[in-house]
């Protein structure tokens, strides 16, 4: 009855989020947007700008790209500084963080105070301190999408799935979104009756977490029985997801993704996600409203999306033989 | 009914009318019964194949995935929730090309050979789709999947169940039309023929023994109108002669409160199958109260206004008189069951509530007067009985017939329907409630002083506490509130449940006269009203073994035992109070004793509901049916036990 109550709720969430367009008045001067973006354009940065363009908002989007090293985090931010777009997107929890700040300890001197600043992709804004608690004051110059559905959600379609005894964990224990993540997990695993196996990633020779170790990590998961591994909202595992998948399939363990490539691109078999594109869109609303109608980000709220897509890469079901219930086939996206 | 007003003809021209109009409605309701079963079957097999079709192509979608037969996961879940939608599936089954099976869902894997390879029963007039069979009693729904057939069945005595419930429709339908035929046929009848032949014949005795005071006084048409007008012109002249008074031998038309007594309760009454369940939709937006409770206090609060009403009302009669009261009570009765149809919320409805009680209440009490006025003490009984006979009647009518009503046109309608017959009553009332009156004469409104003459008697205490109020504690919180809320929580229709609180009246109108004669041979009144009770709450104590399936049918039985306990001792508790009584009072017709007891009743019925709706709030339904049974119990085994040390049994 409980995997029933899940699928139920589940697709209940399903279905795409579509945002209808809505024409704008032409703007006197261009507005300008500076982009700083981990790994490149996303389908996120595909969705903003589809959504703008639809929103009739013809800005100059300046992009900057950290291809995932966070030094070049301050130089941007300078830059920022010094040419003052009209609005500041940035991807991830990382940049984000960077950028703003904690709520309770914006740094003038290393985060933007004034500029008006859009994240997208930032997995627990709440936790991270990005986003304010609900009786605080709102930030005044910060907004933003987060893409995770509710980790109960997530485990809930997990358990839809197959009867969820022992999850395994490989994760970065460097990253404060991870952490985060899996202390919640923790909580979680006792209200929703499963045991947490953790495998933090070890550091290397230079002090960086090390991406050999993920093979024996996951091989060790698999002599403890772990029946799924997870993958949360961490940017190291997201590098090398493939070698995390790879290593599950060999051990005959499935991958269960928060995010969509993971699903989309990589092995993960399956997934409860928000598609970027909606993201993307999403965010391109709440620019709009910064930008056009002149809302401080303070009116704007900081939300997730309401709806989620249940993902399943076929090929990899087939192969480890855990093949999806027919419930679930109903609303699932199915790659094949 | 007493021979005094139903003369033998009469009584023989009912049985023919009754049997003619029996005959015609059988007739045409086994024709319509017949033609919806030869359209609906062919629409459930259509269902059935619809059904069959969608689980089809998901299993076909899942097997072009790659997944293999024996990999479909799932299938269980989607047998509960096919079952969900449509409770009549009886099983699922997938077997590969060679009949191995692949998966079997509300079937033992014994059983499906013995079911799929039984013989096909031929069905001449029934059209069935492809695939279908009719075999060991299942209708057979087979679709071939890509890897196999992948068979659906129903229960086929469970398709024909909308064709029965239609037949219980068609059934109350029946007895309602018969029993309001009986009714205005009885009616006009007395009023036309045999009151105006009785005048004429108590004429025609003053005369043969030589007087001529006496005229029939009723004006008249066809052959008993102008003999009686005849009649009454050659009196007038003789009197005329010998300087007589002329006095007119017209009676009162006391049959016109049955009538009247009937449409104020049946308009009441046509909620009672689903009022819990309409409140429980207003309750549940309120916060502040229990759910259960909320619905409790509606349906308890009716009774305890009536009770706290009537006294007032009784107080207005002699300002307003009988005719104006009634109709006052009549119009705020149907303006309350508008608003009830109509309520906005909780609150809202709670005071139309109150409003149709307050209304009822006053109706009752203008026709308690008008049998007082137009009856002595010689057929004071009859006319009593002439009202208890139009409310028994509503009783049995109302909850069925609104159940069927509401099941088919909707609650809030049927509320408005009531309203109407409630104005109705008030329209009728001038030409039913005869103005030509010799004796006014008020009911009295109860005092202070009744009760204490009541509580003075250490036995009619213990009579009103241990046995009265109890008895009408069980009945309005076991039928009035239990009942509908635990068969609607099963999934039961209005109709169901209107059919089943229609037994109580049913089994009341048959057994109540024949127990009554048998306690007035035997005596024993005391061990009748003790066996009363316990008989209609020992079934109660059964209620949390019964298992779901059977509850509607157990429910059945236990309001059938409840009727009959009640009947056994309805009339030795008046007896065994009148008895108590002091004689004067009792000639004056007006015991405190049992005015007393009416009240205690009243008030025990309207914390019936409340009670059980807490009991039901804390333990569930079931629970709170045993929990009610058991105190109503306990309640009689302490009264027995009063009696056998009193030796006051008989």
């Amino acid at each position: 009855m409980k995997r029933r109550a899940v699928i139920g709720g589940i697709a209940s969430c399903f279905a795409l989020f579509a945002l209808t367009p809505c024409p704008l008045h032409a703007q006197a001067a261009r507005p300008r947007i500076m982009m700083i973006l981990w790994r490149g354009e996303t389908e996120v940065e595909r969705g903003f700008r589809d959504q703008l363009e639809r929103n009739g908002v013809d800005a100059e989007i300046i992009v900057r790209n950290l291809d995932r090293d966070m030094d070049r985090l301050p130089g941007f931010l300078d830059e920022a500084r010094q040419t003052q777009p009209d609005l500041v997107y940035t991807w991830g929890t990382g940049i984000t963080m960077g950028t703003v700040g904690p709520w309770n300890e914006v740094d003038p001197a290393r985060n933007l105070t004034k500029l008006p600043v859009v994240y997208v992709m930032v997995s627990a804004p709440l936790r991270t301190g990005i986003q304010p608690p609900p009786f605080a004051d709102t930030r005044p110059n910060v907004t933003g999408v987060s893409h995770i559905a509710p980790l109960a959600s997530q485990i809930g379609a997990i358990q839809a799935y197959l009867p969820l005894e022992r999850l395994g964990i490989v994760y970065n224990p460097e990253e404060t979104n991870s952490t985060a993540n899996v202390e919640e997990l923790r909580v979680l695993s006792g209200s929703m009756g499963f045991t947490l196996l953790e495998a933090p990633v070890p550091k290397d020779a230079d002090g960086k977490p090390d991406p050999a170790a993920i093979p024996g990590l996951v091989r060790k998961l698999a002599e403890q029985k772990a029946q799924v591994l997870y993958i949360g909202p961490d940017n190291f595992i997201g590098t090398y997801r493939d070698a995390l998948t790879t290593a599950g399939i060999a051990n005959g363990i499935p991958c269960f993704s928060a995010t969509e490539l993971e699903v989309r691109q990589g092995e993960a078999m399956f997934g409860l996600v928000s598609p970027y594109v909606a993201v993307g869109r999403l965010a391109a609303e709440k620019a709009t409203r910064i930008l056009v109608d002149r809302t401080p980000p303070s009116a704007i709220p900081m939300e997730t999306l309401e709806r989620f897509s249940y993902l399943i890469r076929l090929p990899v079901a087939l192969r480890l033989k855990l093949y999806p219930p027919l419930q679930i086939i109903d609303f699932a996206e199915i790659i094949r | 009914m007493n021979g005094r007003f139903l003369p033998k003809a009469v009584i023989h021209s009912f049985a023919i009318a009754g049997l003619t109009l029996l005959v015609a409605l059988g007739a045409i309701s086994w024709q319509a019964f017949d033609t919806g079963n030869q359209l609906l079957f062919p629409e459930l097999a259509k269902k059935a194949s619809v059904e069959a079709e969608q689980v089809r192509n998901k299993i076909n979608f899942a097997l072009d995935l790659g997944i293999p037969p024996e990999g479909l996961r799932g299938t269980d879940d989607l047998f509960a929730d096919l079952r969900q939608s449509d409770p009549d599936i009886a099983f699922i089954v997938m077997q590969d090309p060679g009949g191995k099976t692949i998966f079997a869902h509300g079937i033992t894997p014994e059983r499906i050979d013995g079911v799929l390879k039984a013989t096909e029963r031929p069905s001449p007039d029934r059209e069935l789709e492809t695939g279908q069979s009719l075999r060991a009693g299942y209708l057979v729904t087979a679709q071939p999947v890509e890897a196999g057939t992948f068979y659906l069945a129903h229960d086929e005595a469970a398709l024909v169940r909308p064709l029965i419930d239609n037949l219980f429709d068609i059934g109350v339908v029946i007895l309602v039309t018969l029993l309001l035929a009986f009714e205005v046929t009885l009616l006009v009848m007395t009023i036309n023929f045999t009151q105006p032949a009785r005048a004429a014949m108590n004429v025609l005795r003053t005369v043969a023994s030589g007087r001529f005071d006496k005229v029939t006084g009723y004006p008249g048409s066809g052959a008993l109108g102008n003999f009686i007008t005849h009649l009454d012109n050659e009196v007038r002249k003789l009197a005329r002669r010998a300087g007589t008074r002329l006095d007119p031998a017209r009676e009162p038309t006391v049959i016109g409160v049955r009538l009247l007594a009937f449409l104020f309760v049946f308009a009441e009454e046509l909620g009672r199958s689903f009022l819990p369940g309409y409140v429980g939709t207003y309750a549940a937006q309120i916060q502040q109260i229990d759910l259960d409770m909320a619905i409790g206090v509606v349906v308890g609060l009716h009774m305890i206004v009536v009770a706290l009403a009537m006294p007032l009302a009784s107080m207005l009669y002699p300002r307003f008189g009988r005719v104006r009261l009634y109709a006052f009570g009549a119009l705020i009765a149907s303006a309350g069951l508008v608003g009830t149809a109509l309520a906005g919320s909780y609150w809202d409805l709670l005071f139309w509530r109150a409003l149709s009680a307050l209304g009822y209440a006053t109706t009752f009490v203008a026709c308690q007067g008008f049998v007082l006025e137009t009856t002595n003490r010689d057929n004071r009984t009859q006319g009593t009985a002439m009202m208890v006979g139009g409310i028994t009647l509503a009783d049995i009518c109302g909850p069925a017939f609104g159940g069927v009503f509401a099941e088919r046109f909707g609650q809030s309608t049927t509320f408005l329907v009531a309203s109407g017959v409630a104005v109705l009553a008030a329209l009728l009332v001038s030409r039913l409630m005869a103005r030509d009156i010799s004796r006014p004469r008020v009911p009295q409104p109860i005092t202070l002083r009744d009760f204490a003459v009541a509580f003075h008697n250490r036995h009619l205490v213990q009579q009103l506490f241990l046995a009265a109020l109890p008895a009408k504690f069980l009945l309005t919180g076991f039928l009035f509130y239990l009942v509908p809320v635990s068969l609607l929580a099963t999934g039961r229709s209005e109709g169901d449940i209107g059919r089943i609180i229609m037994i109580y009246g049913l089994v009341m109108l048959v057994s109540s006269p024949l127990l009554a004669r048998l306690a007035d041979r035997l005596g024993h009144f005391g061990l009748f009203v003790a066996g009363g009770g316990l008989l209609s709450a020992g079934l109660l104590l059964l209620y949390p073994l019964v298992p779901i399936v059977h509850l509607a049918l157990f429910t059945a039985v236990a309001v059938a035992a409840l009727g009959i306990g009640q009947a056994m001792s309805i009339s030795p508790q008046v007896s065994m109070v009148v008895g108590m009584s002091s004689e004067t009072n009792v000639q004056r017709g007006q015991a405190p004793e049992l005015v007393v007891m009416r009240f205690v009743e009243r008030l025990g019925g309207g914390l019936g509901p409340i009670i059980a709706a807490s009991l039901a709030a804390v333990y569930g339904n079931m629970t709170a049916i045993m929990l009610l049974g058991l105190g109503v119990m306990a309640c009689f085994a302490v009264y027995l036990l009063t009696l056998a040390i009193g030796g006051r049994t008989s």
